[in-house]
């Protein structure tokens, strides 16, 4: 007799069903499986025939073959393990049930039980895409399939509770839908704005650039609260929506990262090492395309300490995702495609020694280390870097400001309302943030006035400012006249732009 | 074309042998072409100095003329051209000078190098802020002089980019034309088309660390004055800076704040009797050159006034201790601090500080 049962596979964020087919026919005992398992699906072989027998149930001695359709589509990981066990029951008679448009989902233990999958969410939101609604998983992704409404999905603790669901003996509840709050706040509390001590230009500065979606950059010497700064990110930035939330969300389930919660409600904030590889920050993996360190980042903060420490060719292969909020990895077996927008924030040294500049230290690098560590961070990289900040030594600013600095909320309140603007301004397009702005939207949003335009002219005279650094002003002074709830752009906006490009000019040279 | 005596200079400048020597030859054979029609009688002179070798070898090229075409040829190539001390436009300076140059040999501009020059150098590291107020200096010093300077980064670098404004830049290698100097990037060319480059060896002779001391030298020797934008405390510009003294040429130097390692040189050099060179009125005027002072006739806003007067009092200032002292939020103060860069009356030197010029 022939059984069949519905699976999902992953392929990227994407999912792809895939029928279990099995056959158990009259010949010697035998256990084949066809249809492009991968080797951890190959395993499952044992895993099934274990869980089932320890479950209470006869495992067929007779010639079994399970083929898994579309057979052109690669079949990994562990999540087929349980429309296995289900099929193999179905076909030799063990159980009898309707389960055609039901999804099963889950790993077996040896025991029977079954044990969570990764990238349940992204399967699901898949599925339900594709018109199916009823899904069995595992109690471990429990939570995480409570966040996505409109669905029927049953989740239990072994195969025995699903034989007896399907069987009619003990049907199991379905799970209520849990209605998505943004409740990151309290989560964030630990890095707050208000602990970083003076520091007032860079901290405007990083309200700005967090207003306008810009990425940042810290240049100071060592342990003047660079990392610290960039910490505090997370707690200005604007609450996750809940498409945000659940496309963040899908992403680290497919990555296995997902915590406890079940969602991600707290915009990500990813610190990967310099010593990090191309394949770790963009994504891949020879198999199974992996999202990498961007991608994790998607919708929240990328934070590169000590940005000339990296590889460069690693740097550069960030510059297309940078422009796009995309990331498309491409390997013999196909293409991926993983969301990748996220803000970058880096910080790094004035030089080598790290006080170059420094009133307080002597500089020890001779010129030409200083020009060559520079040099580590390319021009077109550093021109996707609107905003370049000097950070100076804590004990200068702790002797001067004795206040406590304001708390994110406050800072979060105004970059929202920044935010909003920017919103009625873009529309529904796909530009969301001024940073996004291409060279027509700033022709468009950023006219200056006629003395406007003297104050840029005689600026890039002076300051021999780079045809490049144009826009990258243009889209700062747009934010800070949001912030400034100003229509137009006005010479004082202007201004404060050009004192954040202080190291870009040195660096173009 | 050249005559005998030219063409003579410029086959014995070809070899890579010590200049001192080589003007040694030429004084006991009175002339260089004489010292050609003649030059079997001086192998003596060469074994006794042990360079048997280096005759044998100048001797072979004196067969013929194949040798002294293939030379030009390739000077014509490299648009190198060469004044020998027989040509007109020799700096007269060096003429008595032992080690001097038989040839001098020039990239661009000639005529330059028959102006009024004034060296400006500086060491390797220099400050933001000094790179602008030196700079600014030598583009107005450049109305008067063609500057003089090296082609090292840092100092040289800053005098050759404010001189070429005006196309009036002389930049002094130390070594052959064949070996370019690693650092120094795109200005040497560009000062090799507006301005001039001369070299003061032999093509093919490489930098030795001698080649520099001589070449400071070579340079104190012909200019009027030397101003030391940056000098650490052993930087290679003090050695302009003591020839220039030692020939008797008015030096000067910027003033620095005290423990400034990229100005301690600097300094020493006013304490032992430079002139201390603020801008450029501090220079002109020991030449009887008449500038009026340039005034800030940059109109400024109330709160630009209160922070340019403000930072001048002070010194240079972190952005922090001004925005506590003038209680301008800090953002407002860069904003403002930009505005007076832009008009070109504060200067950033690194570190959130800031100085007015």
């Amino acid at each position: 007799m022939i059984a069949k049962v519905l699976g999902f596979v992953l392929q990227g964020l994407d999912g792809v069903p895939v029928t279990v087919e099995t056959d158990i026919s009259k010949g010697l005992p035998a256990y084949d499986m066809v249809g492009l398992p991968d080797a951890a699906v190959k395993e499952s072989k044992e895993r099934v025939k274990s869980a089932i027998k320890n479950s209470g149930l006869a495992f067929p001695t007779r010639k079994i073959t399970v083929n898994f359709a579309p057979a052109y589509v690669k079949k990994e990981g562990t999540a087929l393990d349980l429309p296995i066990a289900i099929s193999l029951l179905k076909a030799e008679g063990a159980l009898v049930a309707d389960v055609d448009d039901v999804i099963f989902l889950g790993e077996l233990a040896l025991n029977g039980d079954l044990r969570p999958v990764r990238g349940v969410l992204p399967l699901l939101i898949a599925a339900k895409n594709q018109g199916y609604t009823k899904f069995i998983l595992p109690c471990g992704n429990h939570k995480e399939a409570s966040h996505l409404g409109g669905i029927d999905v049953y989740a239990a603790a072994s195969l025995k509770e699903v034989f007896d669901h399907l069987s009619g003996e003990k049907p199991i509840a379905k799970i209520a839908p849990v209605p998505y709050t943004a409740d990151g706040e309290d989560k964030v509390g630990a890095y707050d704005m208000a602990f970083v001590k003076g520091q007032q230009m860079a901290k405007r500065a990083l309200e700005v650039a967090v207003a306008g979606g810009h990425n940042i950059l810290f240049v100071g010497p060592p342990g003047s609260g660079k990392t610290m700064l960039a910490r505090a990110i997370p707690s200005i930035m604007p609450d996750m929506s809940e498409d945000e939330a659940l496309e963040v969300t899908k992403i680290h389930s497919v990555a296995g990262v997902l915590g406890e919660e079940g969602i991600v409600k707290v915009r990500p904030f990813r610190t990967p090492h310099h010593t990090s590889t191309t394949v770790a920050l963009c994504g891949g993996g020879n198999k199974s395309v992996h999202p990498g360190e961007i991608s994790l980042a998607h919708g929240g903060v990328l934070f590169l300490d000590e940005l000339p420490e990296y590889n460069r060719s690693t740097l550069e292969a960030m510059r297309q995702p940078l422009e796009d909020g995309v990331i498309t990895i491409s390997r013999s077996a196909g293409s991926v495609d993983y969301p990748a927008s996220f803000m970058l924030c880096a910080s790094m040294n004035p030089c080598p020694c790290g006080h170059y500049g420094s009133s307080k230290r002597r500089c020890t690098c001779n010129a030409r280390d200083v020009r060559k560590y520079r040099a580590k961070v390319s021009g077109p990289l550093m021109d996707r870097i609107d905003i370049q900040v000097e950070v100076d030594g804590v004990e200068y600013d702790d002797l001067v400001s004795e206040e406590r600095g304001e708390p994110s909320a406050t800072v979060k309140a105004r970059v929202n309302t920044a935010r909003k603007i920017q919103r009625q301004r873009f529309g529904e397009g796909d530009i969301k943030t001024n940073a996004e702005m291409g060279e027509r939207e700033t022709r468009e949003y950023c006219r200056l006035s006629p003395e406007g335009e003297e104050v840029l002219k005689e600026a890039f005279e002076r300051l021999h400012l780079s045809a490049r650094a144009r826009s990258r002003i243009l889209k700062v002074a747009r934010t800070i006249a949001d912030l400034d709830f100003s229509e137009n752009i006005t010479p004082d906006h202007l201004y404060e732009a050009i004192s954040y490009r202080t190291y870009g000019a040195e660096i173009e040279e | 074309m050249w005559t005998a005596e030219e063409k003579s200079y410029i086959w014995l400048d070809s070899f890579l042998i010590d200049p001192a020597f080589k003007n040694a030859l030429v004084k006991e054979a009175d002339g260089a072409a004489n010292l050609v029609r003649h030059f079997a009688r001086f192998e003596e002179v060469f074994a006794k100095k042990g360079k048997a070798d280096e005759y044998a070898k100048m001797q072979k090229t004196l067969d013929g003329d194949r040798y002294f075409k293939e030379l030009t040829a390739l000077y014509e190539r490299e648009g190198i051209a060469c004044i020998t001390r027989a040509t007109d436009g020799y700096f007269s300076a060096w003429k008595e000078m032992p080690d001097a140059p038989c040839v001098v040999y020039v990239k661009g501009d000639v005529g330059l190098i028959k102006t009024r020059l004034f060296a400006v150098v500086g060491s390797r590291k220099i400050k933001d802020a000094y790179k602008k107020s030196g700079g600014e200096i030598c583009e107005g010093l450049a109305e008067h002089f063609t500057i003089l300077t090296g082609a090292a980064e840092g100092g040289d670098e800053v005098a050759a980019r404010a001189a070429l404004k005006k196309g009036k830049v002389v930049c002094v290698l130390a070594g052959g034309f064949h070996e370019a100097p690693k650092d120094g990037g795109d200005f040497l060319r560009e000062a090799g088309e507006k301005g001039a480059v001369i070299a003061v060896c032999p093509h093919t002779m490489t930098v030795r660390n001698y080649s520099y001391e001589r070449r400071n030298r070579l340079m104190a020797a012909c200019v009027e004055g030397a101003l030391i934008l940056s000098a650490g405390e052993r930087s290679g510009a003090l050695t302009t800076a003591e020839y220039a003294t030692k020939f008797d040429k008015p030096v000067f130097a910027l003033p620095y704040p005290p423990n400034d390692a990229t100005g301690v040189g600097c300094n020493r050099l006013i304490k032992k009797g430079a002139y201390l060179a603020e801008n450029l009125i501090d220079i002109t005027a020991r030449f009887g050159i008449n500038l009026e002072e340039k005034k800030s006739s940059v109109p400024l806003t109330a709160e630009e006034k209160q922070v340019y007067e403000r930072l001048k009092e002070s010194g240079e200032s972190h952005l922090s201790v001004l925005s506590q002292a003038l209680g301008v939020p800090v953002f407002k103060l860069a904003a403002i601090l930009a505005r007076l860069e832009v008009k070109g009356l504060v200067a950033k030197s690194g570190g959130n500080r800031y100085l007015a010029n």
